[in-house]
């Protein structure tokens, strides 16, 4: 399998983009085989581990994370990344429910909020483009104002939802299952497919693998920069709207971690954060395998303190596990 | 110099005004003894007060709350914030200091610099009082979680013991906020504890057996950390649901509103809401709406934050009148239920009547200074 960025790359650049590509799969299915070892380890230990509404549980718990994990991904494989997802998911709820109270139709509301989120991505996207300034401070920059301004539009206070029914996301469907978890496995396909079959995919790809050569060969980089950090703060905003349709309000409160979150997930899933790979799948297996370590954490009724702690040395041995095995197999 | 002429304009402004409505600067001379530091309009009581954080219903409420009290006396005051964070809460002492403020009202957020802050404190001679967390040899003012937890427990063990549930088909589920320290923790504590008492086969414990690390107390207690936010909560109990059978009754209690919310959220979305009593703690909008119309929801702790501004004001008063107040000075807490709600909140969540003074804060009734807010009952004029 080759990357789509090998054709806007140099020879030597194609080596090493193929090398990181493999890498990549080599972690991903290391993940895999860990995410089965956690599952297997959480039965045996756990009497309320492997059932269907543990498993919807888990699904439910990981959702919000999802999407904004999504928008990293993109973020991530073009070769920056998105830190100010911590302040649009709040931002976006906030928001959503103050439109939904003041009686503005369900979906409107939906689309207003990841409008707002979108708006913060293209500033994101425009200073990183025009302003030239890095993305880890760029988006440091927008994380405090939209954070900023979610407490200010909200008065610090948590907003209850007026109206229930624009809750609708976290009503269920067929098997119990969130309309929430439906959607991100929507999103997870349409995206999947997109940066996978589709031009704009392997543009991304390329930008992220090796932005100047793709600017040399002529793809629009600034306006697919900007467009990526649109979407993933637009999408970051609609996981804002599911936080507040999961808790039928609005607070500022939410999505405190979404950030490093995300990127640990997109990390853990096989993408670089230089760029140039990654993908859909990985970053859900990695989502995945975060919130399922945290479900069977917390069913152990192990303390908030220690789980911390085992979350992060389990992440550490999980990347470690995949490079070794990267280097093993050459 | 400009800011200086700027400022005492907007001073001369403020007194003015204050001064039309009739009472407050005459009252606030007044109001301090001939031993104590007496304030004219041309020198008025100066006040600094550092806000503990400056985002969150309850800390920019009982800010706001504190600056109108003591505006309203006309007191000069200025407002800091420390941003739970220990290098901003000195560098923000040491700023204090030097504006040379008559009082300090100093809301310290991390427990282990209290030390640090008396130095500077007593360095420069000013008295202080710290708000909720202690500092050595300051006056304190503080809620006290015990009280409420255990008068809590008191209204909703005896609903669920005449639902006819016991420690044999009952858990307890409560959200702890572990980052916050034991103090805070001390009301969820004192919940389940007074609960295990008074309700049968509840399994009893003492008090400093549950620890920040409990997750479990025998087969009738689940705690879980909340980190005092609705997501986490909801988050936290829709987990500890899975492992309680369907058809078990569930007592919730948290150590504030927001997480009580967030847990009855997850009760709900889990369809246990009628096998299930709670009670929140805080008196936010959100819960008041609760207890008046949700059944379940059958007791709401408040301190009143709000209102903390006018017992601080009158506890600085006190001090500066040479007064030696005691050793805790309590805010003022009560247990609120569907039937007295009304009496001390109005249909849109404001305070419209304080409880009563305890008997150890009487001596904030002789400074005068809750009188001129005409809202403590047995103190309305």
């Amino acid at each position: 399998m080759s990357s789509p960025a090998e054709t806007f790359s140099g020879p030597r650049d194609s080596e090493s983009v193929k090398s990181r590509w493999h890498s990549t799969r080599a972690q991903f299915f290391g993940i895999g085989a860990f995410y089965i070892a956690v599952v297997v380890f959480f039965t045996l230990t756990s009497d309320y581990f492997f059932s269907y509404s543990n498993a919807l549980n888990i699904l439910t718990n990981v959702t919000v994370i999802g999407i904004v994990a999504l928008g990293q991904t993109l973020a991530i494989v073009s070769g920056g990344f998105d830190l100010s997802v911590s302040g649009v998911v709040p931002l976006g709820a906030v928001t959503f429910v103050i439109f939904s109270n003041a009686e503005m139709a369900t979906p409107a509301a939906m689309l207003f909020a990841m409008l707002v989120g979108a708006a913060v991505g293209v500033f994101n996207g425009l200073i990183v483009t025009k302003v030239g300034i890095n993305p880890l401070i760029a988006t440091l920059g927008t994380l405090s104002i939209t954070a900023g301004l979610a407490y200010a539009l909200s008065n610090g206070v948590t907003i209850p939802m007026k109206n229930i029914d624009a809750g609708v996301l976290a009503e269920r469907t067929w098997g119990r299952v969130p309309y929430y978890v439906v959607t991100l496995i929507g999103l997870s396909l349409i995206m999947w497919f997109a940066m996978r079959f589709t031009v704009i995919g392997r543009r991304i790809y390329a930008i992220g693998g090796n932005r100047e050569a793709s600017r040399l060969a002529g793809l629009r980089v600034d306006e697919i920069t900007i467009a990526i950090y649109a979407t993933c703060a637009g999408l970051a905003a609609f996981a804002g709207v599911v936080v507040s349709s999961q808790l039928l309000a609005g607070s500022a409160t939410v999505g405190a971690d979404a950030a490093l979150t995300s990127i640990a997930s997109v990390i853990l899933g096989g993408a670089a954060l230089f760029g140039g790979v990654g993908g859909v799948g990985g970053t859900l297996l990695g989502v995945l395998v975060l919130g399922t370590i945290a479900n069977g954490m917390a069913l152990l009724m192990v303390p908030a303190f220690y789980q911390q702690i085992a979350t992060g040395v389990i992440l550490l041995l999980a990347v470690g596990f995949g490079r070794l095995r990267a280097v093993i197999s050459g | 110099m400009k800011n200086q002429g700027k400022q005492s304009i907007t001073r001369r402004e403020m007194l003015t005004r204050l001064t039309a409505l009739g009472f407050t600067v005459p009252a606030a001379t007044a109001l301090i003894a001939a031993n104590g530091r007496r304030a004219s309009a041309a020198d008025p009581i100066r006040i600094s007060f550092a806000n503990v954080f400056e985002k969150g219903e309850l800390f920019v409420q009982l800010g706001n709350g504190i600056e109108n009290a003591a505006k309203l006396m006309g007191y000069e005051f200025r407002r800091y914030n420390n941003e739970f964070d220990s290098e901003k809460t000195l560098a923000n002492a040491r700023l204090m200091v030097q504006d040379r403020p008559d009082i300090i009202l100093e809301y310290n957020g991390v427990e282990g610099i209290g030390q640090a802050l008396r130095r500077i404190f007593d360095d420069a001679g000013i008295p202080f009082i710290a708000i909720n967390v202690p500092i050595p040899g300051g006056h304190w003012f503080n809620l006290v979680n015990k009280e409420i937890g255990t008068d809590t427990a008191n209204v909703v063990v005896p609903i669920a013991n005449a639902n006819g549930w016991t420690g044999n088909d009952t858990t307890a589920i409560i959200i702890q906020a572990s980052a916050a320290g034991v103090e805070v923790n001390d009301c969820v504590r004192y919940f389940y504890v007074t609960a295990a008492e008074t309700m049968e086969g509840m399994t009893k414990v003492k008090p400093d057996e549950i620890t920040a690390t409990t997750t479990t107390i025998g087969d009738t207690g689940i705690q879980v950390d909340g980190a005092g936010a609705l997501e986490e909560s909801y988050t936290a109990v829709k987990n500890a649901l899975q492992t309680l059978p369907a058809d078990r009754h569930i007592l919730l209690y948290s150590v504030n509103d927001d997480s009580t919310l967030g847990g009855w959220r997850a009760i709900t979305e889990a369809g246990r809401q009628d096998n299930t009593i709670v009670a929140g703690l805080g008196g936010s909008v959100a819960a008041l709406g609760e207890l008046r119309n949700n059944p379940q929801w059958v007791a709401e702790g408040s301190v009143f934050a709000t209102h903390w501004g006018q017992y601080l004001i009158a506890m600085a008063t006190a001090v500066l009148n040479g007064v030696e107040p005691p050793p805790l000075t309590k805010c003022p807490q009560l247990i609120l239920t569907p039937d007295n709600v009304d009496k001390y909140y109005d249909a849109e969540g404001k305070v419209q009547l304080l409880p009563p003074l305890v008997p150890e804060n009487e001596y904030l009734r002789d400074t005068g200074v809750l009188q001129q807010f005409n809202n403590v009952e047995g103190l309305i004029g």
